[in-house]
């Protein structure tokens, strides 16, 4: 019986296992390998891959102590830089819960017949995909300090309008803008919409007999209904949060003011500073970060919903 | 009751007008922009309208939209490659066919693959099942910057550099589409799913007759992200192929771009939009698939 | 039923149109590499639609030369040192390749042919400055083609109207001062004409990287602070120059669009200004030489060719890269750097059209080139540089304290074994 299980299990899973056995899994192991070692692709020598232990992590993770000129010693990261792009990372992801409220929001207020809406839709999502380097281009034009559209708008209502993208107080709040303008009618709307489908309309229904307003409905019917998705969109906001926001400092700030991300942090270190084995302990620091989170939503949300 | 109703449609319409226009102001910009002169752009700040310069235009030469001296399209349409040589197409079209390959491809093998894999772990019990999800699940931790060299390694190992299996295989068998169409399968009701095994239906009939149907939104939004990003998707392309006659349209857009000159900011805006374009009609097809009033008739199973 | 008929219909023929497509784009490739005697050899540049003709008939012309060797170009479109790691990470680097800023990291990394011994440099001939930029522990790693640099590029038409004569050949930092002063324009509390936008190299102010020996930083030293001070003071006591830094790579308003616009009187720019004169047409303008401060300095950057080590060519590859840098070659790439080469230099400037009028400039300034130094991680200590330039100019750092924090991380860099 156990073996027909797996026979059967076996049919669904191995075409995409295959594929993903060779093309994604592979090179991630590798890459683990390699966080145990110095690489510099380039370096002359066929040596220029050399086990170095935890060397990496603890470069990456480790403290020590500075003595200053008083003779009071005081504990010290090795690498300030990577606590402060993941202090970067993190604040700007403090934006995960607003957007996804706002995308199913607009979901479920996009989720009507009513004519005119697939034009409304499209507007939405317009955003997520002319997102580019085009676009954030103008971003910066509209966040200039003197010509930009936004301090002009602020200037009517009499608000002097900072220097955005040159302060370390805004630069972060404006890449957080415009992410969430590209992000709230993208992917996860479309996500919900797709979810407030897969509900059983009998359950509104219902709820509505029992004399349910919109609000509690929303409440009580489709925030749970939509868990499962909730939590896909959840887990791939965190990961894509840990892991994104590269493309946006690189462009507007190059990473100054404040707004380098860690995923920033680690590309300059494989691709400009050619250091691919302390990228790879970078990446794996923060595989472990998203897996704990991951994990304690799991635990959380299988509380809640029977799998 | 009826008037408080109505009002309450008002209020969400006016709302997501003001909403929609916002966010279609820079769409909107690049539009305009793209229809611009190169010397246009900069004689003023971004002005809403298309302006004097552009009617001037219209009215000299009517037909100015489609010479390729002049017209932003056109000369994105006419580009062809430096040196011509090979049968078949070259130079811009060439871009656009292999970026709907790509796309028509890589979205395909996502749906089809992660579906299966999907119900798998969503409804058939077998031994290592969470352990196997686990490990799918974590692979979209790990992020690209450093999996890239070990995939370009793999690809040389097997002698695929530069071809277009190397672009297409590894963006199918993605994590990301097989954990959510998971979540999709797992908000369908278990009494379905019983009521047809009772009836004798088997696992690949359970897949065929109730998950997948019941799924359609789900998998025409699983269609259009991975259609999205398989058609703006620059650096995997970049970094596996060495010929143009592989390159995309992101690639393809570049080798417009000088080094020393300004942007060419209407042309590469231009550009933009033939990109955009595409993924609206996408868009638009797929999103009567999760629209209120289309569900299936199956669901009443 | 019949809807899941159809939709398997839809699927299956999206499928095999998919397959159709696929195979007849793949039977339509152009062939790489036609089964034939010749050597083949990769020849990999940044893919620029100006570059990118230039060498393409350099190749073509290579290939009617040398029976033997068929040389294909790979012109790489954006992230080109991203995609060159990962050709050395899978020792798939092309033959021989185009090289910009990137040369000190790839070439003080042993990943280039040693071609010291292949050229044979009769003294004088070529601009030492630039051949250095290519010599890593005294030996050639590749060889420039020229180098591009920034000069100072005026409104002629700004200056007669703010009363001021054309900048002297020997103008100091203090004239250049006091001149993008009486060049600024207000109007109605607003600037509406800048005096200057742009930035003066470093090396004016005596400002240096590193020691001679590249082991220790001399970031904390006056030099530096003087460079802040002297910005400082255009940005914030003269409002002379916009506060806005230029981010490389995204410019709205860049530097040339203020100048095009006459919003900016004088701009620091580089050799590739010729490409202006197609842009300007309602006013007259010229180059002045960078003005004078502690010693006679302008940023510069180099371009140039270089051979893999990993080539199993060597000789074809060498003898491509000699035809990649021959002054004949560097007269054709002429039209975006001044030739390494004098004499063709010389000739470049000379057939050069108006204006410019004052090329002399050009070539003077070559003389003074004030590259990075070739230090391996020469990347690091940039950025490290940039972000504190970032925060000093913006006033959010002080400079004392903006170039204690550098020094620091200079030596950190300089001091980790990896």
């Amino acid at each position: 019986m156990r073996s027909r299980a797996l026979g059967i299990a076996a049919l669904f899973l191995l075409p995409n296992l295959l594929g993903f056995l060779a093309f994604t899994l592979f090179p991630v192991v590798a890459s683990f390998a390699l966080s145990f070692c110095r690489w510099d692709p380039v370096a002359e020598a066929v040596s220029a891959i050399e086990p170095v232990g935890l060397r990496n992590y603890l470069d990456l993770l480790g403290f020590h102590g500075r003595t200053d000129p008083g003779g009071q010693t005081s504990w010290v990261a090795n690498t300030p830089r990577f606590w402060e792009s993941l202090y970067n990372t993190v604040f700007m992801m403090l934006a995960i819960p607003f957007n996804m409220a706002a995308s199913l929001l607009l979901a479920v207020l996009l989720n009507r017949k009513m004519r005119g809406m697939a034009i409304f839709r499209t507007a939405f999502f317009l955003p997520s995909i002319t997102a580019g380097v085009g676009t954030m281009l103008l971003w910066m034009w509209m966040f200039n300090k003197d010509l930009g559209s936004i301090n002009q708008v602020l200037a009517w209502v009499g608000i002097q309008g900072p220097d955005w993208l040159q302060s370390y107080f805004w630069a972060k709040p404006a890449l957080m803008l415009m992410a969430s303008w590209a992000s709230i009618g993208g992917v996860n709307m479309i996500l919900y919409l797709a979810g407030l489908q897969q509900i059983p309309r009998e359950l509104h229904e219902a709820a509505a007999l029992d004399g349910a307003g919109r609000w509690r409905q929303l409440r009580h019917v489709t925030v749970p209904m939509l868990m499962p998705v909730t939590f896909f969109i959840f887990i791939i906001s965190i990961i894509s949060g840990l892991e994104g926001g590269f493309d946006a400092p690189f462009v507007m700030t190059g990473g100054s003011f404040g707004t380098t991300t860690v995923s920033l942090y680690l590309y300059r270190q494989g691709f400009e500073f050619f250091r691919m084995g302390y990228a790879s302990a970078v990446a794996w620091v923060l595989f472990l970060i998203v897996f704990l989170l991951t994990m304690i939503n799991w635990r959380l949300a299988e509380k809640r919903v029977e799998y | 009751m009826r008037s408080q109703f109505n009002r309450s449609r008002l209020v969400v319409f006016g709302l997501l007008l003001v909403l929609a226009a916002s966010m279609l102001f820079p769409f909107y910009w690049m539009a305009i922009t793209s229809l611009k002169g190169k010397a246009d752009v900069f004689s003023t700040e971004p002005k809403l309208l298309p302006g004097r310069q552009l009617a001037e235009r219209v009215v000299d030469d009517p037909r100015w939209f489609f010479h390729s001296e002049t017209g932003n399209y056109s000369q994105l349409l006419a580009w062809q490659r430096l040196v011509e040589s090979g049968r078949g197409p070259r130079g811009f079209s060439r871009f656009v066919l292999n970026t709907v390959f790509f796309a028509l491809a890589i979205t395909l093998g996502q749906v089809i693959t992660s579906s299966l894999a999907a119900f798998a772990f969503a409804r058939l019990r077998f031994p290592g099942r969470k352990q196997i999800f686990f490990s799918y699940l974590a692979t979209l931790m790990i992020p690209a910057t450093v999996t890239m060299i070990p995939s370009y390694i793999l690809l040389r190992e097997l002698g695929w550099v530069n071809t277009y299996q190397a672009v297409i295989l590894p963006s199918v068998f993605t994590a990301y589409g097989t954990f959510m169409l998971r979540q999709f399968f797992l908000t369908i009701p278990r009494e379905i799913e019983d009521a047809a095994r009772i009836d004798g239906c088997s696992p690949l009939g359970l897949y065929w007759r109730i998950a997948l149907p019941l799924s359609t939104p789900a998998l025409a939004a699983l269609s259009i992200v991975a259609f999205v990003g398989s058609w703006r998707t620059f650096m995997w392309p970049l970094i596996v192929s060495s010929s143009e006659d592989l390159f995309n349209l992101p690639l393809g857009l570049t080798l417009f771009r000088g080094m020393y000159t300004d942007p060419d900011w209407p042309l590469l805006m231009a550009g933009s939009m033939v990109m955009t374009l595409p993924m609206i009609l996408v868009f638009v097809a797929g999103q009567r698939y999760f629209v209120e009033g289309i569900r299936l008739g199956a669901v009443k199973g | 039923m019949p809807l899941q008929g159809k939709s398997l219909l839809f699927t299956a023929g999206v499928l095999a149109a998919t397959l159709l497509l696929g195979m007849w784009l793949h039977s339509t490739r152009t062939l790489q590499a036609p089964a034939d005697h010749r050597v083949h050899l990769r020849l990999a540049a940044l893919y620029t639609s100006q570059a990118m003709e230039n060498y393409q008939d350099l190749a073509d012309d290579f290939n009617r030369r040398n029976p033997d060797v068929l040389v294909e170009l790979q012109g790489i479109p954006g992230s080109y040192y991203d995609k060159l790691l990962v050709m050395f990470a899978g020792r798939t680097a092309p033959d021989v390749m185009w090289m910009g800023k990137g040369m000190a990291q790839f070439a003080s990394r042993g990943a280039f042919l040693d071609v010291e011994d292949e050229f044979r440099i009769p003294p004088g001939h070529y601009y030492e400055s630039v051949l250095d930029c290519y010599r890593f522990n005294g030996r050639l790693m590749g060889f420039p083609l020229g180098a591009d640099f920034a000069v100072i590029v005026y409104n002629l038409d700004l200056f007669e109207q703010a009363g001021l004569p054309p900048p002297a050949p020997d103008w100091t930092l203090e004239d250049f001062r006091q001149a993008a002063r009486k060049l600024t324009v207000r109007e109605g509390g607003q600037v509406r004409q800048w005096g200057f936008y742009g930035e003066i190299d470093p090396g004016v102010f005596g400002a240096e990287y590193l020691s001679p020996d590249m082991s220790e930083e001399r970031i904390d030293r006056p030099g530096w602070r003087s460079y802040l001070d002297f910005h400082l003071k255009l940005i914030f006591e003269d409002g002379s120059m916009p506060s806005r830094l230029e981010i490389p790579g995204a410019g709205i308003l860049t530097r040339r669009q203020a100048f095009y616009r006459g919003q900016a009187a004088m701009i620091s720019d580089g050799f590739h200004f010729r490409t202006m004169r197609e842009e300007i047409s309602d006013f007259r303008w010229d180059i002045a030489p960078v003005p004078l401060g502690a010693r006679r300095a302008c940023a510069s950057s180099t371009q140039g060719f270089a051979v893999s080590r990993h080539t199993p060519h060597r000789a074809e590859a060498v003898r491509l890269l000699k035809y990649l840098v021959a002054p004949e070659s560097q007269r054709r790439l002429g039209g975006i750097l001044v030739p390494s080469h004098r004499e063709t230099a010389r000739q470049v400037i000379e057939d050069m059209l108006s204006p410019p009028h004052n090329r002399q400039v050009i070539l003077d300034s070559m003389e003074t080139l004030n590259p990075f130094p070739r230090h391996p991680k020469i990347n690091e200590l940039q950025q490290a540089l940039a972000e504190t330039t970032r925060l000093v100019l913006t006033r959010q750092q002080s400079p004392e304290a903006g170039l204690q924090e550098c020094a620091r991380q200079f030596r950190e860099i300089l001091g980790r074994t990896h």
